[in-house]
């Protein structure tokens, strides 16, 4: 008996003893930290002293990177660069939205001619020493081409002398400003340089030869993955962990004096709720974390240096129809089902921030709408304000009848259940599917909400397996020009989703006119003068009212948190136009104002 | 079996704990049954009159759309008790042919049961639940069902097969077979109506199991969107609408937790009493 | 004859798991990388299409290669101790293992050492005294927290004392602002970071260990060398702690046994209402972005650890009680 007691003593005490040890091991307070030791970073240069000495001006934000070891620094290989993106990369100018204007970057000045822009490049330097010129500029567009395909609009790179880069297009744009500011300088010719030379040989040209040429230099450039970025932009990489993510000064770059912060701190962002326990903390700086409104209203009282900023995120939601499908592909059911979503109110639960497209659905973000549209030429437009006689009469002339019931009847007699399906795990989507359902459940028809896992929903939207389904509508990313949003609903995804682009090729313009709508797109691309860009664009919103491929629901805007006074200040004010700088590159944006050195640490 | 059940009900009557487990199960069951006629659902959202705290009106409050939080939870339960129940269905009888084959036929067959009994007894239940459900993307309670069954049937085949193997050795058993009965009339006539007791109350562990399982992977946001599902309500007070910061929407929080505690209470009782009404061992002991 | 036996199961286990977790993961549906799409398109303000054709340059999956050709290798690698790829983050799943396990192992193994500790004590203490008001109090409080799904219990000590009262942080293994490392600071941090999920799996599991202990050492004590030290006149405390005790503890070793296997599983709704960054909140960072590489990886991760824990329970155990032969 007592050799077993012992014997089980010792086994409990080994079990603590190992329990201890794996316990111990956990947090790790062993220095120096291997390569995969856990939550202590992953040092990629020399090791962090533990020692906590005064701590150093901070920015601090969320966002997104590889987990070490998979970090590296190249932006054209898996895992590369993470959100440092906009801090280590800067583009030439910066396109502000608001006010169709671009402001010098990286270029000192540019000159805009009808194919070309021409750049006056700043005396600044990569973050390994190197000075910047003319030769990295071109060796980043070879590259994008190479690797990404992108952007198909320049035709060419010429750099008549080391501070003077000429971008040529191969036709004329409508806003090559806003392309050049999505495009930021990547890398430099003394890391880079054999690639984008051995590239800008063969790119161009087809047949077998090339095409495995490319596919060569393509698979190097996969596999070239130096630890850190070569950052042109006002900050470089200094360490990743699992957790943490920390930048600091470029000292080469031309603004380093200027900026005031000497370090950025990335916290993890996994998930929005995550970004509001951190706001709710104050221990975030700002973030774009989109937040039901009781949520932004605790974060606000419970931190009282938060400020809240909406600006647009240059994209709508939208109620997508299936235009193959009946009764969907008769656009006076289309307007019936319009007639009746109070649109304003799947707002409120969907997404409050936004700003509701009603009563109009043309395509033009909402608001943008007077700038590239007028209140004139709004107000000839079919307004779609809740109207359930209007649905009823237009349902009647289709040969729907409401029966004793009150559930609607198709001509056939038969009362048909439709779905509106939303993505999985994007819960302001599923929102509004739920609220737009139960709107049109309670004037009589079957309608269900359902949510497709994320992998399918494209699938099954291209394959026409839907009645309607929510998804972005129009959306300007890139460009925030409104040609980026028609090429959407009538060329690109949105078109495959709803079928438009093989269902609407043409369509009866304001006059009664015969529209070929993908020559009107073309000629809108092509087309520099903007008053003339007005009309096109005025033509394409009258089809898009009219026809109603999608419903717009509302433009989705950005809600920034910000934390002034605390550890930065210098916030721009409330109407500044720079803020639309934000959408789809917020990262951009605090660079910006870091570069100019409007944000400054807080006293 | 009808004989059995009112041999049940008269000895109920004599346990109290039972008694009390019983009478709340019943409620739930009434609740799903004739709740969602009695309390209608009105999904129409009302922005303005979110995360009301309890009044007469609303008794358990409103959701973050205005929504009355009561009738959700009464609609719920019949999506809610389904899947318990089916799951229960499915589990109890995958489990009793496999642990009834396994102990009945023995050798070969015996062994690979029990490794695959093994396996679903080792491997633990929640990620494979997620791995699986996401992959074959369940979207019915029947689904749901299907899919929790896949992973809980162990601990009772396990059970079933260790009570026939004591059964096999008994007297009357030998006799059937000695008179020449087939093993489907040996299973079927004398073996089963002796597991039944057994079987029930591990219907209900089960049932309590599976809404602890379901509930919590669609907290997790796993299933697909049934707006009603006390899981459903979790995931939209924890990760979606943000309830758990907002003080004064705590009641939106607690209401699905408390009515997932409190039939886990009645199950607990209800199975604890039956294994001391059935299992005459139990009762002398205690 | 019989160790042998158990290995072999042991290891046949493991294979069947890994196989069928390979052919599941298989049959997942449509296209992983659109989610990647998705969300380089708005960090880097292009459109879906140019955000696609980054993805597919950026990630080197091929999917043409022959199935028992991949399947082969994954076996290959999982010998070789790697656990597969995760298609989110790009990486072996095992270096993500090395981030998150120390965190589970860290908090699981306090929460089980305690709740076990605590648990035996009030288990013996009532199977003892069991006319007193102790008894009943200790058994309603074990219904009630069987009754609580451990999700919900987190979820209520994350309302209350983490985001109404603010006695302890609500997310993340430390304070953000903090250097990780040997300090004072980090380390009282990490434990302000840990109490909460250690509680809710405590709180969780004191009462099924005490009731455990209680039917334990009520055999026990039914025994005949407990009447017979009694007759021997020992005191009534050194037959508690060195009769009772011990021997009523032995049954409940492999519990304790299965409970450091299991945790290698983490808890994947625990973590998850804590956001604490172990095995479990990978698993569903894993199910949030269909990230099926590492939700395999993790799970045989985990029946691996638990079938090593079975098999070391499956030695020892007659090690310690003599009464139990292998040869059973």
């Amino acid at each position: 008996m007592s050799r077993g007691s012992g014997m089980m003593m010792r086994w409990v005490f080994t079990l603590v003893a190992l329990a201890l040890l794996l316990s111990a091991c956990a947090p790790t307070p062993t220095p120096p930290p291997g390569p995969a030791a856990s939550p202590t970073p992953v040092v990629i240069e020399k090791v962090v002293t533990p020692t906590p000495a005064p701590r150093p001006r901070e920015f601090v934000l969320g966002t997104g990177w590889e987990v070490p070891p998979a970090y590296h620094g190249n932006p054209f290989a898996s895992g590369g660069v993470g959100g440092a993106w906009w801090f280590v990369f800067q583009p030439l100018l910066i396109y502000i939205p608001a006010t169709g204007e671009a402001i010098s970057s990286l270029a000192e000045s540019f000159q805009e001619a009808p194919d070309r822009i021409t750049f006056r490049l700043r005396q600044t330097g990569w973050s390994d020493g190197t000075p910047f010129t003319s030769k990295d500029v071109w060796a980043s567009f070879v590259m994008m081409k190479l690797m990404w395909n992108w952007p198909g609009e320049v035709d060419r790179v010429e750099t008549p002398d080391d501070r003077t880069a000429v971008i040529v297009w191969k036709q004329p744009l409508a806003n090559p400003k806003a392309l050049i500011s999505s495009a930021p300088i990547l890398v430099n010719m003394a890391a880079y340089g054999k690639f984008a030379e051995e590239a800008a040989k063969w790119l161009g040209q087809t047949g077998p030869e090339a095409e495995e040429a490319l596919n060569k230099v393509r698979q190097e450039v996969s596999n070239f993955k130096p630890e850190k970025p070569i950052a042109i932009g006002p900050f470089q990489v200094e360490s990743v962990s699992a957790s943490e993510m920390i930048l600091t000064k470029n000292p080469h770059h031309y603004a380093a004096q200027k900026i005031g912060i000497d370090r950025i701190r990335f916290l993890r962002w996994t998930s929005n709720e995550v970004m509001w326990a951190f706001h709710l903390a104050g221990e975030l700086d700002a973030s774009h974390a989109a937040a039901p409104k009781d949520v932004a209203d605790q974060i606000l009282q419970r931190q009282p240096q938060t400020r809240l900023h909406l600006v647009t995120d240059l994209s709508e939601f939208a109620l997508l129809f299936n235009l193959r499908k009946a009764p969907f592909n008769d656009v006076r059911f289309r307007k019936a089902i319009a007639y009746l979503i109070d649109r304003d109110k799947v707002r409120e639960v969907a997404y409050f921030a936004g700003l509701t497209s009603a009563p109009y659905s043309h395509g033009v973000l909402k608001s943008f709408e007077e700038q590239w549209l007028g209140k004139d030429f709004l107000s000839t437009l079919t307004a779609y304000n809740p109207d359930p006689a209007k649905a009823e009469a237009l349902l009647t002339e289709l040969g729907w009848t409401k029966g004793p019931d009150g559930k609607w009847r198709d001509p056939a007699g038969r009362t048909p259940e439709f779905e509106i399906l939303a993505q999985a795990g994007a819960t302001d989507w599923v929102l509004a599917a739920e609220a737009i359902a139960t709107q049109l459940n309670n004037q009589g028809f079957q309608v269900r909400a359902r949510a497709v896992e994320p992998g399918v929903y494209p699938t099954t939207l291209r394959g026409g397996q839907f009645d309607m389904a929510i998804q972005f509508g129009s959306a300007w990313w890139g460009t925030a020009h409104p040609h980026t949003g028609y090429g959407r609903l009538y060329l690109w995804e949105a078109a495959e989703f709803t079928g438009a682009k093989d269902l609407m090729k043409t369509a009866k313009g304001p006059q009664g006119e015969d529209v070929d709508i993908v020559q009107a797109l073309d000629n809108l691309l092509k087309e520099p003068d903007l008053e003339r860009q007005k009309a096109i664009v005025r033509q394409l919103a009258w089809i898009t009212n009219e026809n109603l491929p999608v419903l717009s629901l509302l433009e989705k805007r950005l809600m920034i948190f910000y934390m002034e006074g605390v550890r930065v200040t210098g916030w721009p004010a409330e109407n500044d136009p720079l803020w639309t700088v934000a959408p789809g590159a917020i990262e951009r944006f605090y660079a910006h104002l870091l570069i100019e050195g409007v944000l400054k640490p807080a006293p | 079996m009808s004989a059995f059940l009112i041999d049940l009900l008269s000895a109920l009557r004599g346990n109290r704990r039972a008694a009390v487990g019983g009478l709340i199960l019943t409620g739930y069951l009434l609740m799903a049954l004739i709740g969602p006629e009695l309390i209608p659902l009105d999904p129409t959202m009302r922005y303005a009159e979110r995360f009301r705290p309890p009044s007469l009106a609303h008794p358990l409050g409103t959701d973050y759309a205005g929504r009355d939080v009561l009738a959700q939870i009464v609609h719920g339960s019949r999506d809610v008790l389904a899947i318990a129940a089916l799951t229960a269905l499915f589990t109890t009888t995958l489990a009793v042919g496999i642990g009834a084959l396994a102990g009945y036929s023995g050798g070969m067959v015996d062994a690979f049961l029990m490794l695959l009994t093994n396996i679903q007894l080792t491997v633990p239940a929640v990620p494979v639940y997620l791995l699986i459900g996401s992959v074959f993307q369940v979207r019915d309670p029947v689904g749901f069902a299907a899919l929790i069954s896949l992973w809980m049937w162990g601990p009772l085949a396990r059970a079933v097969r260790s009570q026939i193997l004591s059964l096999k050795e008994r007297e009357f058993i030998e006799a059937a077979r000695v008179l020449g009965l087939g093993t489907a009339h040996i299973l079927l006539r004398e073996l089963f109506p002796n597991l039944t007791p057994f079987v029930v109350i591990h219907f209900i562990r089960i049932m309590r199991d599976a809404i602890t399982a379901s509930v919590g992977l669609i907290f997790l946001g796993l299933a697909p969107f049934s707006p009603t599902n006390w899981g459903t309500m979790l995931n939209l007070a924890v990760f979606q609408t943000g309830a758990i910061y907002i003080p004064n929407a705590l009641h939106y929080v607690i209401a699905p937790m408390a009515v997932i505690v409190l039939f886990q209470l009645g199950a607990i009782f209800f199975a604890h009493g039956l294994d001391e009404i059935l299992n005459p061992r139990l009762r002398a002991a205690a | 004859m019989q160790w042998v036996r158990r290995v072999l199961l042991a290891v046949l286990t493991i294979w069947l798991v890994a196989t069928l977790t390979f052919v599941v993961v298989e049959q997942a549906p449509g296209d992983i990388f659109y989610l990647m799409a998705q969300e380089i398109a708005q960090a880097r303000g292009v459109s879906i299409e140019v955000a696609y054709a980054q993805v597919r340059s950026m990630v080197g999956y091929d999917p043409t290669r022959p199935l028992l050709d991949r399947y082969l290798e994954w076996l290959r690698e999982l010998l070789r101790g790697n656990l597969g790829f995760s298609y989110f983050y790009r990486i072996s799943v095992n270096q993500i293992l090395f981030q998150a396990l120390p965190w589970t192992v860290f908090v699981l193994s306090i929460a089980l050492l305690l709740s076990f500790g605590l648990g035996v004590l009030l288990g013996l203490v009532i199977a003892v005294r069991r006319r007193t008001w102790l008894d009943p109090l200790i058994t309603g409080y074990a219904s009630l927290t069987d009754a609580t799904p451990d999700y919900l219990t987190a979820l209520l000590l994350l309302i209350f004392f983490a985001l109404n009262l603010k006695w302890f942080p609500s997310k993340g293994a430390y304070d953000s602002s903090l250097t990780p490392g040997f300090n004072l600071p980090f380390i009282l941090s990490v434990f302000h970071h840990a109490a909460l999920p250690i509680l809710a799996y405590t709180l969780e599991n004191i009462g099924g260990w005490a009731l455990a202990m209680k039917g334990s050492a009520i055999s026990v004590l039914g025994e005949d060398f407990i009447a017979f030290a009694r007759a021997r006149g020992l005191r009534e405390r050194r037959i508690l702690t060195h009769y009772v005790g011990r021997n009523a503890i032995l049954p409940l070793v492999t519990g304790l046994a299965l409970g450091f296997g299991g945790m290698f599983g983490g808890s994947v709704l625990i973590e998850t209402v804590f956001h604490y960054p172990g095995i479990g909140w990978f698993f569903k960072f894993a199910l949030d972005h269909r990230d099926y590489g590492m939700m395999r990886g993790l799970l045989i991760l985990t029946t691996v650890a638990i079938v090593l824990a079975n098999l070391i329970t499956d030695f020892i155990y007659p090690l310690l009680d003599p009464r139990i032969r292998m040869e059973d």
